[in-house]
């Protein structure tokens, strides 16, 4: 294995020598943007914790800093749609943004998404006793100016505060404003606070970077990169089991309408997404403190996912139904496990994350 | 119900094994291998292997029959299944299924007299915390389904005057987000009383400034004064008491320590002596016990026990599991001693009446 990550390095090794020297003022520890690899050596094959953990941080920031940017504009576009009576569809397009730019961040079920409850006050689902509904009925009946109120919206249900909700506002025959405006306000609201519950002063970036003995969460860097590794695992099984499992269903039985985002028809684009925000932890995170080849295998493996996901060419809603796409549906299914196998066996090995059977963690 | 139908029945004299068949094994424990292989262990107080027997997932805790060699091996949770195992064989006498919609959260406690078994479960769309009733005397069919009286109903626990105190955690889960926390800003937990028909007879609820501290596992002393284990969901860096005991009537009282910080807020298992003498609160996240004087909750001191897990009576002191053997508090001091076989415990050991 030895000689094999040398010889893999091969071409690796040109960026690191050469880099440095097209950039010499680089700060220790940058990386290659295009390789993700760092410009000096990680050195004996020992994986760098602090480099992963300030990579991923930068990754993290990134990622939620997208989704507080996305819903300060979708509350912006509500505002404007309702103020000037103009049609929906500037809104359609920024929910749509939005609910791309949270689908990176549901593989961060830990620290500020599950202290602030984000996970359903975001993105209620799966709904299987139509809460949504009920939430939204529960609004529709208040008065119209409370209706755009973000502190009403937060008060009330939690599955009437986040995508789904607005989401079925848009594509039914319920009325759009005023509970547009509030909905979308109450999620720019989330994504500020989410944002700043992990970098703010004190916030989770903070106590990931005082790792050590005293810290009540992580008593060293390697301990972040085990929540990291598991995160990027638990994205996977959110693809597998929950994005496309629930909806497939059975072959003589499938469940369309178990389809994250089905109304809107933006499941496919989800996916995608998530795979995509699995990727940058990796490559950009990660980067080169995990060996080559393994590193470039895994991103390589994601990006077949990607295109098993293109050749279903329609949204999950429908591919289920259909004879043909659903067999695709299936191929990719079958992808997403091939790669969380690849990710068990190469990368956690890689990265030192032991994730056997302890007592330790915790029920 | 029916609701009634599994009130106290007089005890039936069964030909089925005793504990005493089993070597008269003093606990149970799940446990893993190093190749990740899981199992069901009984354990003597020495540390002495009795059986081993495997089980098809991790488990959690184990619920023994009040006097037949019978024990019911939880899956931990979002575990859909749940074994019944004949400890003298290893064989299997039934197989628990949680019904559609539901899964076992890893607890589960048998009436007085033996006939029925209680399990805490997560009717997780609703979301509601629920409690499945088996009858053991019908191949453990399920006859009924109860509440719980509050979300994330975790350790359910038989009492020694008569009927159940269940931990209600209070926090929401669901399968499809693996073992996340999904209501933290709403969380109540609170600790219920059942009667032996399993109906809600009494619920204590924590102050507002430990709504965040999930009342997770009990024990209960000979005169049915209950201590219990918390796990802190709110800021990290706030150190807040682990342990606490409750007395039928009383508010919950939370116990302080000084070594609390070294449980990284995680209470993993309680334990209090037969006699009331000590509590001890695990923290296999901090490699630490806490232990507390059990009549008026002082601390009394605490261990530095790698991977301390399991903790359960034994005669007036407490066995526990730990990194690769068990250790005994008694008198106030601790003996360790090894257990052959490279086992990694789970949480919870479970003491056999």
């Amino acid at each position: 294995m030895f000689r094999l990550t040398a010889l893999a390095f091969g071409a690796a090794l040109m960026t690191v020598t050469m880099a440095p020297a097209d950039a010499p003022d680089l700060p220790e520890g940058s990386y290659h943007p295009e390789t993700g690899l760092p410009y000096w050596a990680p050195g004996r094959g020992e994986v760098d914790h602090d480099a992963v953990r300030r990579r991923a941080l930068e990754v993290l920031e990134r990622q939620f800093g997208a989704f507080r940017d996305a819903s300060a504009a979708l509350s912006d576009t509500a505002a404007a749609t309702c103020t000037s009576q103009s049609d929906t569809e500037a809104l359609k397009d920024q929910l749509a943004a939005t609910w791309i730019a949270w689908a990176p961040l549901d593989s961060y079920q830990f620290g500020p998404i599950q202290t602030l409850g984000a996970a359903l006050s975001v993105n209620f689902w799966p709904d299987a006793k139509n809460y949504v509904g009920r939430g939204l009925a529960a609004l529709l009946a208040e008065p119209a100016d409370r209706q755009a109120d973000p502190a009403v919206v937060m008060a009330g249900s939690a599955a009437a505060q986040g995508l789904p909700a607005l989401e079925m506002l848009l594509y039914s025959d319920l009325p759009v404003c005023p509970a547009a405006q509030g909905i979308a306000a109450a999620l720019a609201q989330q994504g500020q606070t989410l944002y700043d519950a992990w970098f703010a002063p004190d916030g989770w970036a903070d106590i990931a970077r005082a790792a050590g003995p005293d810290n009540p969460v992580y008593q060293n860097a390697a301990e972040f990169t085990k929540t990291l590794y598991t995160a990027v695992d638990f994205g996977l099984i959110r693809v597998e089991d929950a994005r496309l499992g629930r909806p497939l269903g059975t072959f003589d039985r499938p469940f369309p309408t178990r389809a994250e985002a089905w109304r809107s028809g933006l499941s496919a684009d989800i996916i995608h997404a998530q795979l995509s925000g699995a990727a940058e932890m990796i490559e950009r995170g990660f980067a080169g403190d995990i060996r080559e080849p393994d590193r470039s295998w895994i991103l390589q493996v994601i990006d077949q996912a990607h295109a098993r996901l293109d050749t279903v060419g329609q949204p999950i809603y429908d591919a289920v139904q259909d004879p043909t796409a659903r067999f695709r549906v299936e191929a990719l299914k079958q992808k997403i496990e091939y790669l969380r196998d690849e990710l068990a066996r190469d990368i956690g090995p890689n990265l030192g994350v032991d994730t056997g059977f302890s007592a330790a963690d915790g029920d | 119900m029916h609701r009634r139908t599994f009130l106290a029945t007089a005890a039936a004299a069964l030909a089925a094994p005793a504990w005493a068949d089993a070597g008269a094994p003093c606990y149970l424990t799940a446990a893993a291998k190093p190749d990740l292989s899981t199992w069901l262990v009984g354990l003597s107080d020495r540390g002495t292997v009795l059986f081993q027997i495997p089980v098809p997932d991790r488990g959690h805790a184990a619920a023994a029959h009040p006097f037949r060699a019978e024990a019911v091996a939880f899956a931990r949770r979002p575990g859909r299944f749940a074994v019944v195992l004949e400890c003298p064989t290893g064989a299997e006498i039934a197989r628990l299924h949680a019904p559609e919609g539901r899964h076992f959260y890893g607890h589960g406690a048998f009436t007085a007299d033996g006939r029925y078994l209680l399990t805490t479960e997560n009717d997780f769309d609703a979301p509601d915390g629920r409690i499945g009733v088996w009858d053991a005397q019908a191949a453990y069919a399920r006859v009924d389904d109860l509440p719980s009286g509050g979300i994330g109903p975790h350790e359910i626990l038989h009492l020694p005057g008569g009927g159940f105190a269940v931990a209600n955690g209070g926090i929401q889960t669901h399968p499809d987000f693996g073992r996340a926390k999904l209501n933290l800003p709403t969380m109540a937990p609170n600790l219920t009383y059942l009667d032996e028909g399993g109906a809600i007879v009494d619920q204590v609820h924590p102050p507002s400034d430990m709504r965040l501290n999930s009342i997770r596992h009990l024990d209960v002393d000979a005169d049915g004064r209950i201590a219990i284990a918390l796990q802190w969901q709110g800021a990290p860096q706030q150190i807040v008491p682990l342990a606490a005991q409750h007395v039928r009537g009383a508010p919950l009282r939370y116990l302080p320590h000084p070594a609390t910080a070294t449980l990284r807020q995680f209470g993993g298992s309680v334990a209090i002596a037969r006699d009331g003498s000590v509590i001890a609160v695990t923290g296999p996240k901090g490699d630490h016990v806490l232990y507390f004087d059990g009549r008026d909750g002082t601390p009394r001191g605490a261990d530095r026990l790698a991977e301390a897990s399991g903790v359960a009576q034994h005669g007036r002191g407490l066995a526990l599991t730990i990194q690769g053997g068990m250790a005994l508090r008694e008198n106030g001091s601790t003996a360790q001693f090894p257990v052959a076989g490279d086992w990694s415990w789970d949480n919870h050991l479970v003491r056999i009446v």
